[in-house]
């Protein structure tokens, strides 16, 4: 295999565990926690480096997950014992044991620590790969298999524990996993963006998808995405760096589902609250053909639109003639769906909800395009089908099948 | 007398030192819907938490079905404390009455179609099915307590602790979960739950206890809805009680 092989299997791996593991630790709200066990691990990566001639990557791996338990270890102490705050302890273990580590640095000077650092895609190699290898094979089996039991113990420890799952046994699972895939990434990425790559694909997941089987599998795909594309990058030119490629690449496909992503993207949310205020503003204008035909010469005249005029046309609701713009048979039954429904709102808030007369109108006019037909239904029945609105204007009934 | 569904002895707890429980002693029979009422701060939470061993007591001692609480895992259900729960979470409202039949799946288990139709039943029982498949964070405030009974109900469990499941919730509701509770222990299920309401407190509970950092009545609500032990309950928390407990617990050697 060439190095650029290598190297994009390497990010390809690397990005598909972390976006797995990363998705447990955005659901579980533990992003920092990550960012702890990056810099905490760092004195026993060190360690690991200058006591180990051969620089066997394995050797290095154990005497990291080491350090990291060391400092978790530390902060649960902190935090049982003193009464700082998670994120003051969190703080103070992340620079403590990071401190350690540039001293332990200087003193030894071990040979690819930098790798570590800075993040090194080049700097892997066979060894490297099949630890990785190894690695990503356990998550992606392990983890699937127990996905619903890990999704319960995620999220209601109290209540996967009175179930009798072994919930204490899971944390300290899933932590030691962290930590090992948190010390495999450093080499790709370094210390510092191991988090982006554990959290960002995970959080653009989260603007696609409710379901956690789902915000795992699209975290999986963006970070081996992100990761390939950021190698592949890095490769067409001179001086770019590998890490923060991987990193920004991954940020960029976060922006595309931020943008894009069905569940809570900006466009999406958009485009429903645009296709509710054209339908609101459909309504508005059936409604106020229907008052004029009650009370001619009273309602303000409408301010023609003339691009909903053609929608309402469209529908069927509203028809145009020399005259000017009609209710149709079908739009008068659906403009009195709605007096009906503004009017009896009104007399439920002042009947039920003590608002007083003058009070209740804008309240109407906004509720009235969100009740829906069984809502509408039990309204009249909870008032007892009344006739008249708390203005003394008659609520009209609706006609037999109307809205078929 | 029969052993009592749930019995705790002398149960002690206390928050970074500072002590929020003393020496409780109750003894809640088999088949009982019973009403924890207190002030706040008067320990409602913890002490649930206490029997679900979710936070160490200082003394004492929790049986549930005649056994500590590792031995009759499974047979215990509980409804969370709306704020304690992440409705951020992506989880379904059928997702989460499917993890009340989790009981004995182990870790590779998977829920099969039999689970699958007792979580929907559940569902049933409590309205929800419409909602099945709506994230738990787009529920109404009635809807959500709703979930998290049909996650109890699909568990068929023997002892109920519920931590304030009327809290917030609308009239309908109100009346469902009511229903619901008196089912569940005409059907011989012992129900614990953490009540705030005075008002509807002795229509809806068979049994009350009542706490104020300690046990100040405990009984047949017919004998402890009285105006001087609500009046003993609620009158202010027990300062010196507290204090005193406190001090002492730091000169004890606890953390400041």
């Amino acid at each position: 295999m060439t190095a650029l092989q290598y190297a994009l299997l390497a990010a390809l791996l690397l990005g598909t565990v972390s976006g797995l593991l990363g998705s447990f630790v955005v659901v579980r709200r533990m992003a920092l926690t990550g960012d702890m066990l990056s810099h905490a691990v760092l004195p026993g990566i060190v360690a690991g480096l200058a006591w180990n001639e051969s620089r066997n990557p394995l050797i290095v791996l154990i005497s990291a997950v080491i350090a990291g338990v060391l400092g978790s270890l530390t902060m649960n102490g902190l935090l049982r014992f003193t009464k700082l705050k998670p994120d003051a302890a969190l703080a103070l273990v992340l620079s403590v044991f990071f401190a350690i580590g540039i001293a332990m640095i200087s003193r030894l000077q071990p040979a690819g620590v930098l790798a570590f650092l800075y993040g090194q895609v080049a700097a892997i190699d066979r060894r490297d790969l099949v630890l990785l290898l190894a690695v990503t094979l356990v998550c992606v089996v392990l983890i699937p298999l127990a996905f619903r039991q890990l999704c319960l113990v995620s999220f209601d420890a109290a209540f996967a524990r009175l179930l009798g799952f072994p919930v204490r046994f899971f944390e300290i699972a899933f932590f030691l996993l962290l930590t090992i895939v948190i010390v495999i990434s450093m080499q790709a990425v370094g210390v510092v963006l191991v988090t982006a790559m554990l959290v960002t694909p995970a959080a653009a997941a989260r603007f696609c998808t409710h379901s956690l089987p789902k915000t795992a599998a699209i975290a999986c795909g963006m970070g081996a995405l992100g990761g390939v594309a950021g190698v592949w990058i890095s490769s067409l030119g001179n001086n770019l760096p590998t890490g923060p490629l991987m990193a920004l690449a991954t940020t960029v496909l976060f922006l595309g589902a931020g943008l894009l992503g069905p569940r809570r993207g900006w466009i999406p949310s958009m485009l429903r609250r645009k296709r509710e205020s054209r339908r609101i503003a459909g309504e508005d204008v059936l409604k106020t053909l229907w008052l004029h035909e009650e009370l001619p010469g009273l309602v303000r005249p409408l301010i023609p639109n003339e691009r909903l005029l053609k929608k309402l046309t469209a529908s069927g609701w509203i028809e145009r003639t020399t005259t000017g713009v009609h209710l149709t048979s079908s739009g008068h039954d659906q403009a009195t769906k709605l007096v009906r429904t503004h009017r009896l709102w009104e007399r439920y808030l002042t009947e039920y909800a003590a608002y007083k007369a003058d009070h209740v109108h804008d309240e109407a006019e906004r509720a009235e395009h969100w009740i829906d037909e069984k809502r509408l239904a039990e309204l009249t029945a909870k008032l007892g089908d009344p006739s008249w609105d708390p203005h003394g204007k008659p609520i009209p009934s609706l006609r037999k099948e109307a809205s078929s | 007398m029969s052993t009592p569904a749930l019995e705790t002895h002398d149960l002690s707890v206390s928050y970074r030192g500072k002590p929020v429980l003393h020496g409780v002693d109750i003894e809640i029979p088999y088949g009982s819907l019973t009403g924890i009422m207190g002030p706040n701060g008067a320990g409602k939470s913890t002490l649930l938490k206490a029997i679900m061993d979710v936070v160490q007591p200082d003394n004492g001692w929790v049986k549930l079905l005649n056994k500590p609480l590792k031995e009759v895992l499974g047979r215990i259900g509980y409804v969370p404390q709306r704020e304690s729960v992440d409705w951020d979470f992506p989880v379904t409202v059928f997702d989460v009455a499917l993890m009340g039949t989790y009981a004995g799946l182990g870790w590779f288990g998977r829920p099969g179609k039999h689970h699958r139709a007792r979580a929907m039943e559940a569902l049933e029982q409590t309205g929800m099915v419409d909602l099945a498949k709506r994230q738990i964070g787009e529920l109404s405030g009635g809807q959500q307590p709703r979930t998290f009974l049909a996650r109890a109900l699909a568990q068929d469990a023997e002892i109920y602790l519920m931590d304030e499941p009327f809290a917030g919730v609308d009239a309908a509701t109100e009346r469902t979960i009511v229903h619901l509770l008196g089912r569940m222990r005409d059907a011989g299920k012992t129900v614990i739950v953490v009540h705030h309401d005075l008002q509807t407190a002795a229509r809806y509970f068979d049994r009350l206890l009542l706490l104020n950092m300690r046990v100040v009545a405990h009984g047949l609500t017919t004998e402890v809805f009285l105006p001087e032990i609500l009046e003993k309950t609620y009158g202010g928390k027990l300062t010196l009680l507290s204090e005193i407990a406190a001090r002492a617990h730091q000169g004890e050697g606890g953390q400041k």
